[in-house]
């Protein structure tokens, strides 16, 4: 079998704030095409890794390349070509509260292709629906919407353009059980019918279940354990297992006093 | 411990500060000038300067060209010399109180909206999330609005010359007894292009800065609603005072050779 083409390429990446290592020596590969799954306990950096490949933050050393083209450290023209195939969806939405929820979406949809404000608008209006939000939701203000529906709104507003590629941050988390299995169904659909590289960090492991080809578990600044999504419960890595499973002993050292 | 130290990293963070505002501005000034231009948001925010902040300019004008004229009258009584009265009310709205009295209510009105609604967005990760949609937030959030200020300042002087002028008129008419049409050819033929051409480039510099200090501080505020709320005191304080010192150079280039 050939190696898998690699859409994504992480090498020794460090960041941190301060004297505090949030990531260190990372490294991780995403394959074109694959959805992956990224878990994690809270403040162990995944959101920090996603915006390091987007370049919101810039890491200290090491290199993260998006289809060949190196973002860490580069120039915003190299951040202007990535983003241009990158759909992301923000862990608090991040929507422009001075638009409206159809405007947030069209907004997605006009910044990248040539369309007429009608065209983009009736393109917010399907990706809305495809979420699962009512066409009385487009025309209210983000400040108007409960949590769940804002980060629905977030994810029509990543999805809108149909970049190549996808990075949700934690989209399930806020939602409902039913509503987080359309979100699950929308992410594979995405990964299915259109062909996109989903990059997904979620605490969610039956979300994770769900949409990944592989997941992969950050502790302590690196990747301890990466694997095809059958194989996580016969992973033999304690940490995996612990968190899996949502004990409270074992090697993850959680920071609270009893 | 050293007694210099405190000193010393004062000065680096000042230099600090400094380096970014200007590293700032050049990125905020490329992006005025390069396209592509968002005009419909360009002319939102002229329509909010401009015409919204009309109120609050024109009573500040009229008060002043008010007093003006109560000031100097009891001062060029001593004199006999009231006939002066329209003439220095006319230079003093013009030349000096109409810009910078417009740039002060401007900046606390303007200046800490920006501050806020840009440091906002920042805390909330919206202008990270404009990035990630192929838009550059210095295009789409700072260069319409110090275009609209940079623009809007000088129509606003402008008004406020009138209103101000019109100020000293009620008063000098109803209050001191002058002569309407003497009051009005004193003012007409002392008032040069000058007077008001330099009130209206002050007011230009003065849209800028107010602008750009909202800007700065709403782009670089951090650590939530305190740090917004930091973000727009800032912005307010540096503006009204980049506002007068600037105001001070800029009438030392205008009138250091014709006083
Ligand atoms: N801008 C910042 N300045 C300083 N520290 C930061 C900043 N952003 C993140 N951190 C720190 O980096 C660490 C990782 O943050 P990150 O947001 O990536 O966590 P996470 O893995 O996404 O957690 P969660 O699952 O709770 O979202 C945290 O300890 C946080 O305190
Ligand atoms: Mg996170």
């Amino acid at each position: 079998m050939s190696e898998p083409e690699i859409k994504i390429r992480m090498r020794d990446v460090t960041k941190r704030f301060g004297a505090k290592v949030i990531l260190d020596n990372f490294n991780l590969d995403v394959r074109a095409s694959e959805s992956l799954v990224v878990i994690g306990g809270s403040g162990v950096g995944k959101s920090v890794m996603l915006k390091c490949i987007l370049g919101i933050l810039t890491p200290e050393s090491g290199s993260i390349t998006v289809d060949g083209i190196e973002v860490a450290n580069a120039g915003s023209a190299e951040h202007e070509a990535v983003n241009a195939k990158v759909g992301m969806l923000f862990q608090g939405a991040a929507l422009f509260d001075s638009m409206t929820i159809a405007e947030n979406v069209a907004f997605s949809v006009t910044a990248r292709k040539p369309v007429s404000a009608k065209i983009a608008r009736e393109i917010a209006l399907m990706k809305l629906s495809m979420v699962g939000l009512k066409r009385s939701v487009a025309d209210l203000y983000p400040s108007e919407l409960s949590g769940g529906m804002k980060k629905r709104a977030g994810l029509a507003r990543a999805i809108a353009a149909d970049p190549e590629i996808l990075f949700f941050d934690e989209p399930t988390t806020g939602l409902d059980p039913l509503m987080g299995d359309i979100i699950n169904d929308l992410i594979v659909h995405c990964v299915e019918q259109t062909g996109a590289t989903a990059l997904t960090i979620t605490h969610d492991m039956h979300s994770a279940r769900k949409i990944a080809d592989r997941i992969a578990m950050i502790y302590q600044g690196k990747i301890v354990w990466i694997g095809d999504t059958a194989e996580i419960d016969s992973a033999a890595n304690p940490l995996v297992d612990q968190f899996i499973h949502g004990r409270t002993d074992g090697p993850i050292q959680m920071a609270v006093r009893r | 411990m050293n007694p210099f130290q405190p000193i010393g990293r004062l000065a680096f963070a000042f230099l600090g500060t400094l380096g970014r505002i200007v590293v700032f501005t050049g990125l905020a000034l490329s992006h005025i000038i390069r396209p592509p231009f968002y005009f419909r948001i360009i002319g939102r925010h002229m329509l909010e300067i401009g015409y919204y902040s009309l109120p609050v300019v024109g009573l500040t004008a009229i008060f002043a060209g008010m007093v003006i004229a109560l000031q100097s009258f009891t001062g060029f009584a001593r004199f006999n010399a009231e006939g002066a009265i329209a003439n220095v009310v006319a230079l003093s709205i013009t030349r000096e109180l109409a810009p910078v009295l417009t740039g002060l209510m401007v900046s606390g009105r303007i200046g800490a909206a920006i501050a806020a609604e840009i440091g906002t967005m920042r805390v909330t990760e919206q202008v990270d999330a404009l990035t990630t949609l192929s838009t550059n937030p210095f295009k789409y959030l700072v260069a319409p609005r110090i275009l609209a200020g940079m623009t809007m300042l000088p129509l606003l002087v402008f008004v406020a010359d009138i209103i101000g002028i019109l100020g000293g008129y009620i008063v000098g008419v109803y209050q001191l007894d002058f002569n309407p049409a003497n009051y009005l050819q004193n003012t007409y033929d002392f008032i040069s292009a000058l007077d008001i051409v330099s009130g209206l480039v002050k007011a230009s510099v003065f849209g800028f800065i107010v602008t750009l200090m909202g800007c700065y501080h709403g782009y670089y505020s951090k650590g939530g609603a305190q740090g917004v709320g930091q973000a727009t005191t800032n912005a307010v304080v540096s503006a009204s005072i980049l506002i007068l010192l600037f105001n001070y150079i800029l009438t030392g280039i205008f009138f250091a050779a014709n006083v």
